[in-house]
């Protein structure tokens, strides 16, 4: 019954991968099992007699060594994958569940008494619950608004062709942006794009072939990006060797 | 190890030897030994009533609105606002007396107590997720955060990490946190937040278990946890995503296991040997120094049982167990060849020479509550953090000798436990290990040898919990102070302790705004931004050069294979702080077969927080902004990026 249990747990955790299940779904269905439910079967099975928060704490524990001990075989196999470890922490907790000896099962005529929770402390729980909730919460919005320095990256690497050059522009900032991006050679105004608006998290790329004037010879491109108010933003340069084609031009732009 | 009942334990007549002889030497030494070792004749256990969970309640109540409280606090403070440790340390001074409070009062249950320490516990945790709640913060986390996306994203273990080489080859933590990852979705932040407040969960719960079987006394367990809290490394290191955060917990367990054995009768010998023997394996894969002194703790044990002269001692248990623990290090080695000798040597013989140095006057200490940066602790947090260390040495002075001849409670199995030549064996080993708390302080005393002490400190507060807490249940606990206001009085003293181990241990537990080197204050999106476009647009695995907090992030985010002298790689400090680019710049590129140099413009503005801006030993003067600004002059070098602040520059010509 246990193993059958466990197995239809691990086809639950896979199927739950592949459905697209929510992450904070799947972890409510996985985590009390995966922590628990192996080094708690191990015990059982080492007939090792633990009771309480004694039994909660080294069934943890043992679940973690078990999870250790199948990640070296899954990596022994090749398998340290998702699918893997469904299948090894399925199988092993299948077979622990086979080997474990059953419990002896309350006389019949005795009842369990279980005290009702006593409201006050459960709601008092449940509130301190809350304050700590919102202290996270609000620790979290605190540190999304934290951003001590402005994110907007220029970029130029060299492409595969010679001569080819590719630039990038990214805004991360909350606002919209524009720019006036200028290439320049030595002594020779390469491109000029007047306006590049940027909304927030997005960026541009653009790829030039460009040569250099002598052939065989190198040029240093330089790429300078202008704000809003004319101020020179960022700056890279590349130095390119010569390429087969002339005259600069501007072969894709994409936003 | 079910539920140990609430009893009288502790021998009520124990006399120091010689205490009985006439004359005045009998009488000081009787006054001597009434200070440092006597027990008290009445008990120190009074019958609990039953579980007052509202108390709890209100505690984690109390402890919730200071957990919003600290909140406000880190948010004022990364606005530079002053007003954060005036709010952040009285809300941390009250949150840990709210549950100190019900832990060590004396009419309590377990159940009660062991509440109110688990929650203590996990509100401390939370602490460092309200600190950085995005993003790891220290340091050493982002070097396990690299081993585990290698095995994420590889599929397989041991891979390389260039800034912290042993790190793949103890994969525990990595394995347990990839299999969460693998199993729920959650990415790798959250899964590791939730791993360490479980693995908090088990070390605050092994720790009430340890103390517990070992003295009987739930009073005692509470009371020695809540002294164990007090520690340099429980609320900052203990709580980073680390291997030894992993491990020690499995120390912890494995100690609760072994250390009371000679008190069980035979089926429960048994149980606990297979059980301590099935931690054995996973401290030797998850961490080598854990392991070395896991097999330490087992053959201090193993002696003490052999050489105490009784027929009912469990010397094969524990003969077997320390053979384990002794190999199990030494074979993992083996099979990973693991470099740990060569890293733990060159950390133990450097803390050594400096204490060799410092004892003979060579040089100067480390200043305590100074940062490297010069800027001084304020005066309520240096007495907090002075409080702290002499409470524990108190506590150490009474209760050292009190645990010594301290009788544990009587277990199923002996029907009478001998007294000579030692009571018990657990106990003197945890005295024994409360005693060399002095020597890990003193190595605190050298700033090259401080992570030393830090490192064994965690080990010896096992033994100082224990120890203090027999101080007070057996030597400040005599009936006149048992009344509300003395029970306040302690609840505040061990409020006092934790806070003052919070600033001993993390001395930047109050966010400011952004600082040079210093970790959890450094790392900022843009950082990030950065490390996320090499990854992006350089393609993975490019040797890079960075300083200390790109470097991390470059690793992890940037998925770079960054230079580090750890890895045998050359030294690369020098290529920054030269004035010109000339041929040992060339030569370090070329023999570091260096693609990219990663330049932060920020650095010349301050001095580092932690010490250094690239490697160990760089921190006297800052790097000069020409100096940084050289590589635009060379035409072999080209800048690929510009994010304001920082840039990389594309170096791989220079090789060519």
């Amino acid at each position: 019954m246990a193993a059958g249990l466990a197995l239809l747990w691990a086809m639950g955790v896979w199927a739950s991968d592949k459905s697209g299940v929510p992450v904070l779904l799947r972890a409510c269905f996985v985590l009390p099992v995966l922590f628990y439910v192996p080094g708690h079967l191990l015990l059982r099975t080492m007939r090792i007699d633990l009771r309480g928060i004694t039994e909660i704490v080294y069934a943890i524990a043992t679940s973690w060594i078990i999870l250790i001990f199948c990640g070296f075989l899954l990596h022994s196999f090749g398998a340290l994958t998702d699918g893997g470890w469904t299948a090894a922490v399925g199988v092993t907790t299948a077979s622990l569940a086979l080997l474990a000896p059953t419990r002896k099962r309350a006389r019949a005529g005795i009842t369990m008494h279980v005290a009702r929770p006593p409201l006050i402390p459960v709601a008092g729980f449940l509130v301190a619950s809350l304050l700590a909730t919102g202290a996270i919460w609000l620790a979290t919005s605190q540190a999304e608004r934290d951003h001590p320095f402005e994110v907007l990256e220029l970029w130029m690497t060299e492409g595969n062709i010679p001569g080819e050059i590719r630039i990038g522009i990214r805004n991360d900032e909350p606002t919209e942006r524009v720019f006036r991006l200028e290439v320049r050679g030595a002594r020779r105004l390469i491109q000029t794009e007047e306006r590049i608006s940027l909304a927030p998290h997005t960026m541009a790329l653009r790829t030039l072939n460009v040569q250099a004037p002598k052939a065989g010879g190198t040029e240093r491109i330089e790429a300078l990006l202008f704000d809003e108010n004319g101020r020179l933003a960022r700056r890279v340069h590349v130095s390119i060797k010569a390429a087969p084609k002339s005259n600069a031009t501007q072969t894709k732009a994409s936003e | 190890m079910s539920s140990v009942a609430e009893r009288q334990v502790g021998s009520p007549s124990l006399t120091a030897p010689g205490a009985r002889g006439a004359g005045s030497f009998a009488r000081a030494w009787r006054a001597i030994w009434t200070v440092i070792g006597r027990h008290p004749a009445t008990s120190c256990e009074p019958r609990p009533k039953a579980t007052n969970w509202s108390r709890i309640a209100g505690a984690a109540i109390v402890g919730g609105v200071c957990l919003v409280l600290i909140a406000i606090a880190q948010g004022l403070g990364r606005n530079g606002d002053a007003l954060a440790g005036i709010i952040f340390w009285p809300a941390l001074l009250l949150m840990a007396c709210a549950f100190a409070y019900p832990a060590c009062l004396p009419h309590v249950t377990r159940l009660e107590r062991l509440s109110a320490l688990l929650l203590l516990g996990q509100f401390l945790n939370l602490l460092k997720l309200i600190y950085s709640p995005l993003a790891f913060a220290g340091f050493d986390e982002y070097l396990h955060y690299r081993s585990l996306l290698d095995i994420l994203e590889l599929h397989a273990l041991f891979a390389s990490n260039s800034l912290l080489p042993v790190s793949p080859l103890y994969p525990g933590l990595e394995l347990v946190t990839a299999a969460m990852v693998s199993l729920t979705g959650l990415d790798a932040f959250t899964a590791a937040t939730i791993f360490v407040a479980l693995a908090r969960f088990a070390s605050v719960g092994a720790y009430f278990l340890l103390f517990e079987r070992v003295s009987g006394s739930s009073r005692h367990a509470a009371i020695g946890t809540l002294v164990v809290m007090s520690g340099t490394s429980f609320v900052s290191f203990h709580s980073q995503y680390a291997y030894e955060t992993l491990a020690f917990c499995f120390f912890l367990l494995f100690a609760a296991c072994l250390l009371p054995l000679e008190r069980e009768g035979p089926s429960r010998r048994r149980q606990m040997t297979v059980l301590a023997l099935l931690f054995i394996p996973a401290i030797a894969v998850t961490h080598h120094l854990t392991s070395y002194l896991t097999a330490a703790t087992a053959t201090g044990l193993a002696l003490l049982v052999w050489v105490r002269p009784y027929r009912d001692q469990p010397r094969t248990s524990v003969l077997l167990v320390a053979a384990t623990a002794l190999s199990a290090p030494f074979i993992w080695k083996a099979i990973v060849s693991a470099p740990t000798g060569e890293y733990l040597d060159s950390h133990i013989f450097t803390a050594l020479l400096d204490m060799k140095d410092l004892l003979l006057g060579g040089r100067s200490g480390r200043k305590f509550f100074v940062g490297v940066d010069g800027t001084q602790a304020p005066v309520a947090l240096r007495t907090m953090g002075i409080v702290s260390v002499l409470m524990i040495g108190a506590g150490l002075f009474f209760g050292f000798f009190r645990a010594l001849t301290f009788q544990p409670p009587v277990g199923r199995a002996a029907t009478s436990t001998p007294l000579r030549p030692w009571p018990s064996s657990d106990v003197v080993l945890l005295s024994l290990a409360g005693a060399t708390f002095p020597a890990t302080v003193a190595f605190k005393l050298s700033g090259s040898s401080w992570e030393v002490g830090n490192r064994l400190g965690t080990f010896a507060m096992v033994g100082v919990g224990f120890v203090c807490a027999m101080s007070v249940t057996r030597f400040f606990w005599q009936r006149p102070l048992r009344t509300q206001t003395a029970a306040i009085g302690l609840a505040v003293i061990l409020s006092l302790m934790i806070s003052g181990g919070v600033v001993n241990g993390w001395g930047a537990a109050v966010r400011s705004k952004f600082q040079i080197s210093a970790d959890g204050q450094s790392i900022e999106p843009l950082g990030i931004a950065v490390a996320e476009w090499s990854r992006e647009f350089l393609g993975e695995a490019n040797r890079i050069v960075a300083d200390r907090t790109n470097s991390i992030l470059q690793s992890t985010y940037g998925r770079q294979d960054v230079l580090s002298t750890l890895n045998d790689d050359p030294e690369i400090s020098g290529l920054y702080f030269s004035e010109n680019f000339s041929f040992p710049e060339r030569n370090t590129i070329a023999g570091g077969f260096v693609d990219y140099v990663l330049v932060d413009l920020r650095l010349p503005a301050a001095s580092p927080k932690v010490g250094y801006y690239y490697e160990p030993g760089d921190g006297d003067l800052p790097p000069r902004m020409h100096s940084l600004n050289k590589f635009d002059q060379q035409d072999e070098i080209a800048r690929v990026l510009d994010a304001g602040p920082i840039a990389i520059y594309d170096v791989r010509k220079i090789r060519h």
